[in-house]
């Protein structure tokens, strides 16, 4: 397998707050990445720096190849990087259409922007009937299907997902998974931050537990069922 | 018959140029978060650009439009790349800019005189001629005028509405981390935005100096109904500062007529504070907008 | 000492050396000037309290300073008043408008208060400008209601001609002299005291400071009314000091020129105002003589201070020292003022 995805020792936080003590984690192609942790302690912060928001004040990062510490949120995006964000964060006054449509901003092969469209209607049906609906009268369940739909309209070659579940109901949540897991059959990888680690464990190839701003275990999700102790001190047990 | 039509006459003509004004200062603040105090001499620059270019080669009315459309748009960009580029990120940008803008107004206005004089010059293009509607002589100009910012506002719509280019624009606004997500250079969208606003602010100020005078000055006063304009309907948007623009220019018309023409905007700033007392969000705006 | 007697010690401490001055500075052209500093410096140290500490961006601050010198000109020319009881009424006056304009507009935040503020003030000032018919005949001339484009002028002043003759200017000087002492007390009381306290809960966070019963609105009404009260009585004793009012008081050019001030002194300090009224009058002044690039050179400081120096030179000052001192003292100057 390669390297798809690589970040070694990432310093980096906001303005008079470091956030990240040096965070690694490394993706390989086709592979599942969970970054598990208890809430403010660094994991959103850890997307938005890989996906450019948040300069990089140490570290290294690469991306299908390419140094992409100094780059531009577009040349992320560009190389195929892409962050879903928390809280979907869609476009409010859009139709559904028009927000997936976004998604394939930087794609101008119109025939491939159809079959993605099209594609993406499959995986979920219920956003062909709200095709013309404005965004903001959505529900959760359908605002998190257009904010991963959007993430698939580019070229994606690592999704980025924060928080997949958040707020949403436990048979949303088996809905979005099975949506997720039909992605992986396609080749995906996936980064994917959760709080809520239940899900994962049939999801996630490894898991890195990231506290206080620093990796504090990793391995793959086998050896994380086994070493039950550490994911129940640090998340109540599940 | 003839007074409803002469004040649909007038309020048509000034709902024209105070729509250009106002699209523009909207779709600015809604894409920056920016109230551009010199959105009135991005205008008068347009008009005297026009004037010079005019004078000595002559110019035919659509390349008098096309010319104040390319300065407008050309000191939208500078205004940009020169000053509000480098304010973005700072904090107090909402406040801090309007004070740039604004010192920005004051020094332009001061060059404009410097360079023509305060000499209240008659624009040199525009259509002579008139037709009646019933009993009310209406002049080519108004026609004109009409037309032109139709199709102006027309291609903005369109612009944002069925392209790439615009909805990449509008994304922006309404979410500018989400737009760079999707790969949208914001930065491009802004000086975008800049030179789009300014080019339609160029028409406005060439339209505006077909029916009155040059001077220095002459932004100041369409500003500050474009100004009206964006607050009622909602700063940073771009649709109901369209229609508001036509809406209060009506209604101004029919003040002025009846109750004489300097209580025509005193009344609809008053209009405006009461609808604003009512609804602190404009007319169209949205709730989240203002509060808090 | 608590950060509000240490303000008022400093407050005393200008005061006292500015009427100490004519002592050494006797030509009435400089003491002149120095009353103009003293006024443009109230306007500009109540637009500070306003636009950097109740966070009211307002643009009608010269509306008001225009309402207490129309208040002065208008009671003196057509109710026969002397400037002495017509100051008290106009400031007055200019609070009430204040309070009118403040509850119409300040229900709104941000951007939209100062634009109807400034469209406010500037519909007033075209109707002003185009007021035409004679409200009566002084000295054969047409006197509009509102003094139409000229304004007011030649009424009687404060009277200290036949009293002080060759001196009558340090009268002047004392009078405003006092209203600008009255200034600083107010403006020191409100940012240091109680109120400045309010102002900046509401800052920090709206919601937390509305929960523990302090009210945006109520508070920037407050303040709007207040230091509308103060610039309104600028505008007063301008007005019986140059026995003058009229609209180029409050035209756009002028609203700069007092912003620039606020702006280059330093929004959000307390003393800044003072520098960048001195610094601003001085550079209109030299600019007079480089041929008139006043609005120029205004219009310039305006955006160059927002871009690199948005704090204005008092934060300048402020980081300036803080480097030369080292790191040690930055605990100290960074404590806030109500540490009792």
């Amino acid at each position: 397998m390669t390297m798809l995805l690589e970040a070694r020792d990432v310093v980096s936080g906001y303005l008079n707050r470091p956030v990240l003590h040096g965070v690694s984690a490394q993706v390989s192609e086709g592979e599942v990445l969970a970054v598990i942790g208890p809430n403010g302690h660094g994991k959103t912060t850890f997307l938005r720096t890989l996906s450019g928001f948040l300069d990089f004040r140490s570290g290294e990062f690469s991306f299908a190849g390419k140094r992409l510490e100094a780059a531009s949120v577009h040349a992320r995006v560009e190389a195929g990087l892409i962050h879903v964000p928390q809280g979907d964060q869609l476009f409010a006054d859009m139709s559904v259409q028009e927000n997936l449509l976004m998604g394939a901003y930087l794609v101008s092969d119109p025939t491939l922007i159809a079959e993605r469209l099209e594609r993406v209607f499959t995986l979920f049906p219920r956003l062909k009937e709200r095709r013309a609906q404005i965004a903001s009268s959505l529900s959760g369940g359908e605002r998190r299907m257009v904010g991963i739909g959007r993430g698939l309209m580019g070229d994606a070659r690592l999704l980025m997902l924060d928080e997949p579940s958040l707020g949403l109901a436990p048979l949303l949540i088996e809905q979005i998974y099975t949506a997720l897991a039909a992605l992986r059959q396609e080749g995906y990888s996936f980064l994917m931050v959760e709080e809520n680690p239940s899900r994962l464990m049939s999801f996630a190839d490894r898991i890195s537990l990231l506290d206080a701003g620093r990796i504090v275990w990793s391995g793959t999700t086998e050896e994380a069922r086994q070493s039950k102790d550490i994911l129940t001190t640090y998340l109540g047990g599940h | 018959m003839d007074i409803p039509i002469q004040i649909l006459v007038t309020g048509l003509t000034m709902g024209s140029m105070y729509a250009l004004a106002a699209v523009g200062l909207s779709l600015i603040f809604g894409t920056l978060g920016m109230f551009n105090m010199a959105h009135g001499m991005f205008m008068t620059v347009g008009a005297y650009v026009v004037f010079s270019l005019a004078s000595s080669l002559g110019l035919p009315m659509i390349g008098a439009v096309l010319v104040a459309m390319l300065t407008g748009a050309l000191v939208g960009i500078l205004t940009h790349l020169l000053i509000v580029r480098f304010m973005l990120t700072g904090t107090d940008f909402t406040t801090n800019v309007i004070v740039a803008t604004a010192g920005l107004a004051i020094l332009m206005e001061d060059v404009t005189l410097k360079m023509f004089g305060g000499y209240p010059y008659q624009q040199t293009v525009g259509v002579s001629g008139t037709f009646r509607i019933g009993g009310v002589v209406v002049s080519l100009q108004s026609l004109v005028i009409l037309v032109v910012a139709m199709v102006c506002i027309g291609a903005v719509a369109w612009l944002l509405l069925k392209t790439r280019f615009g909805r990449a624009i509008r994304a922006t606004a309404m979410n500018r981390d989400a737009a760079r997500l999707m790969g949208v250079r914001t930065n491009t969208v802004f000086l975008q935005v800049m030179a789009l606003a300014g080019a339609l602010a160029g028409v406005a100020g060439l339209m505006i100096s077909t029916v009155a005078t040059l001077s220095p000055q002459m932004g100041g006063d369409p500003l500050l109904k474009a100004f009206v304009i964006c607050v009622v309907a909602g700063l940073g948007n771009v649709w109901g500062a369209g229609v508001c623009a036509f809406g209060l220019a009506l209604l101004e018309a029919a003040i002025g007529f009846y109750f004489g023409v300097r209580f025509g905007f005193p009344a609809m700033l008053i209009l405006v504070i009461a609808v604003l007392i009512w609804r602190p969000q404009g007319l169209f705006g949205k709730e989240k907008v203002v509060r808090l | 000492m608590t950060g509000l007697q240490r303000h008022l010690g400093f407050g005393l401490l200008v005061v006292v050396g500015f009427a100490a001055l004519p002592l050494v500075i006797t030509e009435r052209y400089m003491l002149g000037e120095i009353i103009v500093f003293f006024i443009w410096a109230m306007v500009a140290m109540n637009w500070n309290v306003l636009m950097g500490h109740a966070g009211v961006f307002s643009l009608a601050q010269l509306l008001f300073f225009a309402c207490g010198a129309y208040g002065v000109a208008m009671s003196v020319t057509f109710l026969e008043l002397s400037v002495w009881q017509a100051i008290p009424l106009a400031a007055t006056f200019s609070a009430g408008a204040a309070l009118l304009v403040g509850m119409a507009c300040l229900r709104l935040t941000g951007a939209y208060v100062a634009l109807l503020t400034y469209a406010i003030a500037a519909t007033v000032h075209i109707l002003i400008i185009t007021e035409t018919e004679c409200f009566t005949l002084i000295r054969n001339n047409c006197q509009q209601l509102f003094g139409g484009s000229t304004g007011f002028s030649r009424f009687d002043d404060f009277g200290f001609r036949p009293l002080l003759r060759g001196n009558w200017v340090l009268g002047h000087y004392y009078v405003v002299l006092a209203a600008f002492a009255l200034t600083i007390v107010a403006v020191v009381v409100i940012i240091h005291g109680r109120l400045g306290l309010a102002f900046r809960a509401i800052r920090d966070n709206v919601g937390y400071a509305s929960s523990r019963g302090i009210d945006r609105k109520t508070y920037q009404v407050a303040a709007f009314a207040i230091t509308a009260f103060l610039t309104g009585l600028a505008g007063g004793v301008y007005a019986a000091h140059f026995r003058f009012a009229g609209p180029s008081l409050f035209e756009f050019s002028t609203l700069m020129f007092v912003l620039a001030m606020v702006v280059v002194g330093g929004l959000g300090s307390t003393w800044g105002p003072l520098v960048g009224t001195g610094v601003i009058l001085i550079v209109v002044e030299v600019s007079k003589e480089m041929g008139d690039a006043r609005n120029l050179i205004l219009g310039l400081a305006l955006i160059l201070f927002v871009m690199f120096l948005p704090k204005g030179l008092a934060d300048g000052a402020d980081r300036l020292m803080r480097k030369m001192t080292g790191r040690a003292r930055r605990g100290t100057e960074e404590k806030p003022p109500q540490e009792t």
